[in-house]
């Protein structure tokens, strides 16, 4: 589900906000937000996985495997796309 | 620099207090004050809290909760007078933030900001981080450095940062963080000594961290908390540190592409864990056999010294063997320990409940319930205490739940029993059938998960939310202070519940007592014909046989004969499942006992007496169908009080074991009962 937002980057341009299960293995990009309130998504956010942080994809399926803040996060597919980005 | 919020009251530079505050750590050897160890999940806390305290920490619970945490003092520096008073140092459970997403976090924050009800607050705090990754470690420093406490960093795995050619500038970090930092590794212990003396400075003089302006701005941040911490963090990285970033991850990334591969990862998984038990049954059986021959001794020695009576049997049958009974499992439990440390160490039970959590997650449980479930086949004691791994109540609760449906070692007597009576002489169909009741464990037990979070525990189970640390040499040190306090765990329990379950069963088989002239006129003839032969020992036998079977547990297990009837029990063998509800594996020595073979009947006479015993009407008691139903039921059964005890300990109360004695009783009838009747109509 793509969509042209203003994404809260250095950019000052519209850039496109994708969903993290859009990315394939090895693609890199920056977290434009999370989405929920979740206990869940509140750990996702205090292992890395939040706004204006750059995340790489190790791994997808269940579970994906996410490169970020120099070591890796294993993520349920459930919540994969609670992660909103702006593709690099 | 700004100063912070609570510096107002010190500067950095202040000396060592009034005398009054010299004066409170003197006079007495109490501790003067505590420090907690506050740190993310994999910044080393436990190795630099073992390293603090040497080998004179204990464990204990956080008043209130089953959340345990490590405690003692701190040990005394090398080139400091050793203090009066010494300092007490505890390990808080690992967070990522205070703002916390589970139950032990929550504990772990609400006693560093004096929340929880009966626990002290710390008097000062070490922050622990990992040298080799700032960034991630950061963050919750400056959440902790907020709390205005007196406060250091000790800058774990400096060792590993310097062979990876990592630049820190110590004072630049230290000015950005506002508080002292010390380099230390935990690994190789050096720099441990320069931080206890940092520690006891910190004490002594309740210095305040002092947070620049860039800090203060972004703990008062009312956006996205993490993400300004996080934006916080990476500009005193940059500030602080230089170097190729990306080489401690080389070899994980390397040996992630087989250990989390989709196909590769879960067979690795599958060779780890073989690997495991191999060493268990293998390694184990040496000290098994030791702790099971010193308790004989011990029995022998002591029934010598003791009268005849039953002081010598309370002391030799109750207590000695009770208690011998349970702690012959000790070894298994200590090697499961030791495996298990030395892996999470190492890095790799992160990787084993990712690439496990896909199949768990279709009976409702984490992956991280894979390990304790499978544990569960040593022994499902050490399995539920190692449920400590999940962090989900409510998921780690149906863990521990159904952990005993898989089949432990003490089963095994059992089922070689009842194997070798179906199939003598038949090696392939033995295996056959013995590996049946392992599966048959396994699927009951994934089939109650899947139905305990459905009915009474529903819900999904959270979804995987894992830091896969970067793989590292684990520390036999550390493993083996985590198995001495795992095994001292199970020591004490053996001591108090298990002692005391032992003693009730002892004396449910023991009273009313029998005499030779309570017995039959037949028996009394039999027996007196044995003596005149001069075998007192077979005279021994029947008058234990005749003992047990008017015993209060051969009474019950008599009234209960009805109701284990439709199942194809008769009564020694209804008498062998009341005896052995607190150790399944005892029923292998009732049905000894009660076949006139004595306790320590050999395994081919008692078969023999088995195969060949016939009812009333001459037909064989241990048909086919009965075999397979005695089976089923004690593959299913709980059958085990301490597992029972474990429980309770591990849910702070009665209400979850006595469920799970209900509903796996009721489970091991109706299997066992439905298996009969088929085995009958298939006959």
């Amino acid at each position: 589900m793509p969509s042209e937002v203003a994404a809260t980057s250095p950019a000052t341009v519209p850039c496109r906000e994708v969903c993290m299960s859009e990315l394939a293995v090895g693609a890199r990009a920056r977290v434009s937000r999370i989405v929920g309130e979740s206990s869940d998504v509140m750990r996702l956010k205090a292992l890395g996985v939040c706004q204006g942080r750059w995340v790489q994809v190790l791994r997808t399926g269940d579970a994906w495997v996410l490169r970020v803040l120099g070591s890796r996060v294993g993520v349920s597919q459930r919540l994969i796309d609670s992660v909103r980005l702006i593709a690099a | 620099m700004s100063v912070g919020p609570t510096a107002t009251e010190h500067s950095a530079g202040d000396a060592p207090e009034s005398p009054g505050q010299a004066d409170r750590f003197a006079a007495t050897e109490s501790p003067s004050a505590t420090i907690a160890l506050v740190g993310n999940p994999n910044a080393g806390k436990t190795s630099l809290f073992n390293r603090l305290t040497g080998l004179r920490a204990h464990t204990a619970n956080f008043a209130g909760t089953t959340v345990e945490h490590r405690r003692g003092l701190l040990k005394p520096s090398t080139r400091r007078p050793l203090r009066a008073r010494p300092l007490e140092v505890f390990d808080l459970p690992g967070l990522y933030s205070l703002e916390t997403s589970t139950p032990e976090e929550s504990i772990a924050r609400n006693v560093l900001v004096n929340e929880h009800a009966g626990e002290a607050a710390p008097d000062a705090i070490v922050i622990v981080v990992d040298a080799t990754n700032l960034e991630r470690h950061l963050p919750l420093a400056i959440e902790a450095l907020a709390l205005g406490k007196p406060t250091l960093v000790a800058l774990n795995m400096s060792d590993l940062a310097g062979r990876l050619g990592l630049l820190l500038d110590l004072e630049k970090l230290s000015a950005r963080l506002g508080c002292p930092v010390v380099r230390v590794s935990a690994r190789t212990g050096e720099g441990v000594d320069d931080l206890v003396i940092a520690m006891q400075s910190l004490a002594d003089e309740q210095r305040l961290p002092m947070l620049d302006d860039a800090a203060c701005a972004c703990t008062s941040c009312s956006g996205c908390g993490y993400a300004s911490r996080f934006d916080w963090a990476e500009s005193v990285r940059e500030d602080t540190l230089t170097g190729d970033l990306d080489a401690s991850s080389r070899l994980t990334d390397l040996l992630d592409r087989v250990l989390t591969h989709r196909v590769a990862g879960p067979l690795a998984f599958a060779a780890v864990m073989f690997g495991v038990f191999m060493a268990i049954f293998s390694m184990a059986t040496v000290p098994m056999d030791l702790i099971d021959a010193l308790f004989g001794w011990a029995g022998e020695s002591v029934g010598r010294w003791l009268p005849e009576g039953d002081l010598k049997s309370l002391v030799v049958d109750g207590v000695i063997a009770g208690v011998g009974g349970m702690l012959v499992f000790l070894p298994q439990i200590c090697l499961l320990f030791f495996l298990l440390a030395l892996l999470e160490e190492s890095g790799y039970l992160a990787r084993a409940a990712l690439v496990m959590d896909r199949l768990l997650q279709r009976v409702g449980l984490p992956g991280q319930a894979f390990v304790p479930l499978l544990s569960a086949h040593a022994c499902a004691i050490p399995a539920i205490m190692s449920t400590r791994i999940i962090d989900d109540r409510r998921d780690r609760l149906v863990t521990i739940l159904v952990a005993p449906l898989m089949s432990c070692s003490a089963r095994v007597p059992v089922y070689a029993m009842v194997v070798a009576m179906l199939f003598p002489n038949r090696p392939v169909a033995a295996a056959l059938t013995f590996t049946g009741a392992y599966a048959l464990g396994v699927i009951a037990a994934l089939g109650a998960a899947w139905a305990l979070k459905r009915t009474i525990l529903p819900g999904e189970s959270r979804p995987l939310v894992i830091e896969l640390p970067n793989y590292r040499r684990p520390s036999i040190r550390n493993a083996l202070v985590e198995t001495v306090d795992r095994a001292w765990q199970f020591v004490q329990n053996a001591g108090t519940t298990i002692l005391v379950i032992s003693l009730v069963l002892w004396a449910l088989a023991t009273y009313p007592k029998t005499d030779l002239a309570d017995l039959p006129v037949a028996q009394q003839q039999t027996f007196a014909e044995l003596e005149a032969d001069g075998d007192a020992e077979a005279a021994d036998r029947l008058l234990a046989q005749a003992s047990l079977e008017r015993s209060l547990a051969g009474r019950l297990g008599g009234l209960m004969q009805p109701v284990f009837e439709p199942l194809g029990f008769d009564w020694k063998m209804t008498v062998g499942v009341v005896t052995s509800f607190a150790a399944r594996e005892v029923i292998v020595s009732t049905l000894s006992i009660l076949y006139g073979l004595g306790e320590e009947g050999d395994e081919a006479s008692l078969l023999d007496a088995l195969t060949a015993s016939t009812d009333a009407d001459g037909a064989p008691v241990f048909t086919t169908a009965t075999c397979l139903s005695l089976l089923v039921f004690y593959v299913l059964a709980m059958q085990c009080l301490p597992t029972q005890a474990v429980t309770k300990r591990e849910t702070g109360g009665w209400k979850w074991p006595l469920f799970q004695l209900g509903y796996m009783s009721v489970l091991a009838y109706v299997a066992a009962l439905a298996t009969h009747q088929i085995a009958l109509l298939w006959a």
